[in-house]
């Protein structure tokens, strides 16, 4: 597999990305959904008058701490690869792209961050009740910066209220509201804040499983693990049926991806869900082999998911590619047609544009307009280009799909023994429930493998492939940066580990 | 559909709160 990875700079900047967001993403989810049990826990606190739950809070708040540091270290390097490695992405779509993380940054962002300093340091020090206030701010604050980033994503895989201005070459923004409301942003949000608050209440088992095995700060987890349980069994919940949703929308926007995820190379009616198998690695689009070497279906599912009703047809990766005239597909060949077309008459119209021909201009213009919907197919040099890694895609989502359905068993065998009151005898499940956290991260990252790889070769769906939306960069550069990011991030991400495990190993203070 | 989501979403984060107090107060864990 790795003799066929092509090290072109392209390729160096979308896994300097990839590792940026990736590392980015071991810290966000964690504050996302710490951010609400530390709210639910502190609330309690200020109910009862309780010190333990004080000192419970105080503990978790802690933990919250040093998470939030390196996850804002992360995301700043995110937003500024957006300049350095994808300056025509910037150039043209920034416009819209760049209004959503904007707003993230001067609203959500110093939201947040305003109330983390009166959360973190306000105890003993501002009212009780405004103190409350500012730790429920946080968690609305950092779940608010969270919309506006999702809202930016999801107008990468679904672009709506734009529109393309050929005198600038820009995308414009025509309809505020239809970005920030775009069916595919309001899925992708309650997805994944509530997988994010299925993930914090993993991390708060997991923490709560090591101090029950040594026998430390017995009734502080077995109160955290509770009220996390209840937590993590009904996010799990939510997190499957906006999964479920997201499954719909991508099926409905991005049939290439589905196709991919579902390693479909040829669309079926009564389409059957994979639910295990191995992917014939050899296959390419159009050469007749099997794209599977071995696999389990469960007959009208894929139908039913994708499109609600159980003999419903399913384009495959071949349909999507070459066209299918019984099924009114326009193949990607024919949009690439199409798409040359919108390029050369964009050429033509700046042309003579220049010249001052403005009879030529109109003549191109109105050309260009009939095709532009097709302008990202343009820059496409192959059909088969049109199809996104299909094994990655495959084996992520089983991945996610398979954890997301074991965690809400492990959050119900936690609740079992909570209220049976046996929480520290089973230890054949607090051992395995130590490495939860991790299981939980494995499911996230495969997640957004999931929705990035899956849109592949475009960086916005249809409209623009990430070769042209690249910076004019040399390989080397973009090398140079990759390797120095990787040991950066690697040694914060060490020192998160060392601090974390350091102050969970003093547990809460005054004990 | 998008209101229902974003209306459950709230609606998570509050009953889970209250399941979590219900059951506190049950088990003597408040």
């Amino acid at each position: 597999m790795v003799e066929n990875l092509d090290l072109s700079m392209v390729n160096w900047a979308r896994a300097q990305f990839a590792l940026t967001a990736m590392y980015h993403w071991i810290f966000v989810p964690l504050t996302l959904g710490l951010s609400w049990l530390i709210a639910f826990f502190h609330t309690i606190y200020v109910r009862t008058g309780n010190e333990e739950w004080k000192r419970l809070t105080r503990f978790w708040m802690k933990l919250f701490g040093i998470n939030f540091a390196i996850g804002v270290a992360t995301g700043i390097i995110l937003e500024f690869e957006f300049g350095t490695n994808w300056s025509n992405y910037s150039w043209m779509v920034g416009d819209i792209f760049g209004a959503p993380l904007a707003i993230e940054g001067i609203f959500a962002f110093f939201l947040e961050a305003t109330f983390f300093a009166v959360m973190f340091f306000g105890w003993d020090r501002v009212s009780r009740r405004f103190h409350l206030f500012s730790t429920w701010m946080v968690a609305v604050g950092s779940n608010l910066s969270a919309v506006w980033i999702l809202v930016a994503n999801a107008w990468m895989q679904l672009p709506v209220g734009q529109e393309f201005n050929p005198d600038t070459a820009r995308f414009e923004m025509q309809n505020f509201a239809e970005v920030v409301f775009s069916p595919v942003a309001v899925t992708k949000f309650t997805h994944t804040t509530s997988s994010s608050m299925l993930l914090a209440a993993l991390f708060v088992i997991s923490v709560s499983s090591w101090f029950l095995l040594k026998k430390r700060h017995l009734l502080m987890a077995r109160r955290s693990i509770l009220v996390a349980a209840v937590f993590g069994l009904l996010a799990s919940g939510f997190a499957a049926f906006t999964g479920d949703e997201a499954a719909f929308e991508v099926a409905m926007h991005q049939p290439m991806k589905l196709a991919a995820i579902e390693g479909l190379y040829q669309g079926e009616t009564k389409a059957g869900l994979v639910a295990l198998g191995v992917i014939n690695q050899a296959k390419t689009v159009g050469d007749g082999r099997d794209g599977f070497l071995f696999k389990v279906k469960i007959p009208y599912l894929l139908s039913l998911l994708a499109k609600r009703e159980p003999g419903a047809f399913v384009p495959g990766i071949h349909d999507l590619v070459y066209g299918n005239r019984t099924r009114d597909i326009m193949g990607a060949a024919a949009k690439m047609e199409r798409g040359k077309i919108a390029v050369d008459r964009l050429d033509a119209y700046k042309e003579a544009r220049k010249a001052g021909d403005e009879q030529a201009a109109a003549a191109a213009l109105a050309e260009f307009t009939e095709h532009k919907q097709y302008l990202g197919y343009g820059f496409l040099t192959r059909p088969e280009e049109a199809v996104p890694p299909v094994a990655l895609s495959f084996y992520s989502f089983r991945v996610m799909v398979m954890l997301g359905t074991l965690f809400p068993l492990v959050f119900l065998a936690y609740l079992y023994f909570a209220w049976k009151d046996r929480l520290e005898r089973v230890t054949w499940l607090l051992v395995p429930g130590v490495f939860m956290f991790f299981l939980g991260l494995v499911a996230h990252e495969a997640g957004w493998i999931v929705a990035e790889v899956g849109r592949q070769p475009w960086a916005i769906q249809g409209l623009l492939p990430v070769t042209v939306a690249r910076s004019n960069l040399t390989t080397g550069t973009v090398q140079t940066t990759f390797f120095m990011f990787l040991v950066l991030f690697t040694v914060l991400l060490i020192a998160e580990i060392r601090i974390m495990t350091r102050q969970i190993s003093i547990g809460p203070e005054g004990e | 559909m998008i209101y229902f989501l974003l209306l459950s979403w709230v609606a998570l984060i509050f009953i889970s709160y209250r399941v979590a107090l219900v059951l506190l107060d049950k088990t003597d864990l408040l």
